[in-house]
């Protein structure tokens, strides 16, 4: 059931993964599908080697695996279509004072965190888990108490009408406290998008 | 025109109401340049959404969607993945099975008994072998084929898999070139094999002969 659940979730994820440092490099329209098959995949081989509380567990998993499956499948991408990264052509200067292709010192750098980061699997779980706890916390820090309990209710899945009717706002301040909410809190992460 | 603002607002009711949105029809509603950041906002409330408020109705049409199909069946199978995903790695990295094949039997130093290392391999793309069967050298050269590690191939063969109550007698069968064999009666086969892995040779060991 979990699977079903989570369908529109992991696509969604899927669709606005963007790839750190090449915010122009992402799933293809076309390939989003492949993309989510490939996750539910990853994520059930990844849970088979797993013990634990079923739901934590999953949720982890599921954050982890989409962001893996996206940067491998970018990667490839990359890989079979140098040239559709454009700038990713120009030489970029190495530690040594070489030069190297922009595009494999990309591919490079992203292969070894993402090796560095398959071997710390567990770690990232948990990382994913402490995400959303940091999530929670950046809106303990909103100042404004309306921004604050617009966001709150959001993620409690309050809809707009509902929010109005409890805290007494026009249905304009909802619409603007709410993104100003998630503005707050992609800029509270964006620091720590790193599995 | 609608404002980003109200155009998120909408896209969070109608997933907190179960609707379904669709986020390519939503990004499509703002002005070009806003579309990254209405994406950014829709990704940070993805972080910690809450589960839709589905109907049953929509449930069932969500679980009747191909990839939701696929994953349960394969969660219900428990036959291991190698079935679903050694063909889709072999698709990504642009290669026929032949082509597979061929690299496989040369890592292996096989290459004279390709034909036996592709009916093996056939076995595992068919979700016929006994993945606990199959050897780290064969994992480590698929891993190495395909560009992914070792780990996940392990993973996904490993996943869902029966425990062995007899492990020798499962992996009694060396496999023949051109033979076909019935998943379903698999397990059963290979208890009724005759020959005993004292006479494997060396392409049945790597199938056969586990980890």
């Amino acid at each position: 059931m979990l699977v079903a659940f989570d369908r529109d979730r992991i696509r969604i994820l899927v669709s606005t993964f963007r790839f750190a440092g090449q915010g122009n490099v992402r799933v293809a329209r076309d390939k989003v599908e492949d993309v989510v098959q490939d996750c539910y995949l990853r994520m059930l081989g990844m849970l088979a080697g797993f013990k634990g509380a079923v739901l934590p567990q999953y949720e982890a998993a599921m954050a982890t695996c989409v962001d893996f499956e996206c940067r491998d499948h970018c990667r490839r991408e990359m890989r079979l279509d140098q040239h559709s990264g454009g700038s990713l052509e120009e030489k970029v200067e190495t530690d040594g004072g070489g030069e190297r292709g922009k595009f494999d010192a990309v591919v490079g750098k992203q292969e070894r965190e993402r090796m560095q980061a398959e071997a710390r699997l567990a770690e990232a779980m948990e990382q994913w888990v402490k995400r959303r706890e940091e999530v929670l916390a950046a809106i303990g820090k909103i100042k404004s108490d309306n921004q604050r309990n617009v966001l709150l209710m959001t993620f409690e899945g309050r809809s707009v009408a509902e929010i109005m009717d409890k805290l007494g706002l026009s249905r304009d301040n909802v619409y603007q406290l709410r993104r100003r909410g998630l503005k707050f809190v992609q800029d509270e992460l964006s620091g720590n998008d790193e599995p | 025109m609608t404002s980003l603002d109200e155009i998120l607002s909408d896209f969070i009711d109608a997933w907190i109401a179960g609707e379904r949105p669709d986020l390519d029809d939503h990004l499509e509603r703002v002005p070009e340049a806003e579309r990254e950041e209405l994406a950014g906002l829709i990704r940070a409330f993805m972080v910690d959404a809450p589960v839709p408020a589905y109907s049953t109705e929509t449930l069932r049409e969500i679980q009747s969607e191909p990839a939701v199909q696929r994953t349960i069946e394969l969660i219900e199978a428990r036959s291991g993945l190698w079935a679903e995903l050694l063909p889709r790695l072999r698709t990504r990295v642009r290669l026929t099975r032949e082509e597979v094949v061929s690299r496989l039997a040369n890592a292996l130093g096989q290459g004279p008994k390709e034909a036996r290392v592709h009916a093996y391999y056939h076995r595992m793309e068919s979700g016929t072998i006994e993945p606990a069967g199959v050897s780290r050298r064969v994992l480590d050269a698929l891993a190495g084929i395909f560009g992914v590690t070792t780990g996940d191939l392990e993973a996904a063969g490993d996943f869902g898999s029966a425990p062995e109550p007899d492990a020798g007698a499962v992996f009694a069968r060396p496999l023949e070139p051109g033979v076909t064999y019935d998943v379903r009666s698999e397990r059963l086969e290979h208890r009724s094999l005759d020959k005993t892995p004292a006479e494997w040779d060396e392409v049945d060991r790597l199938f056969l002969g586990g980890r």
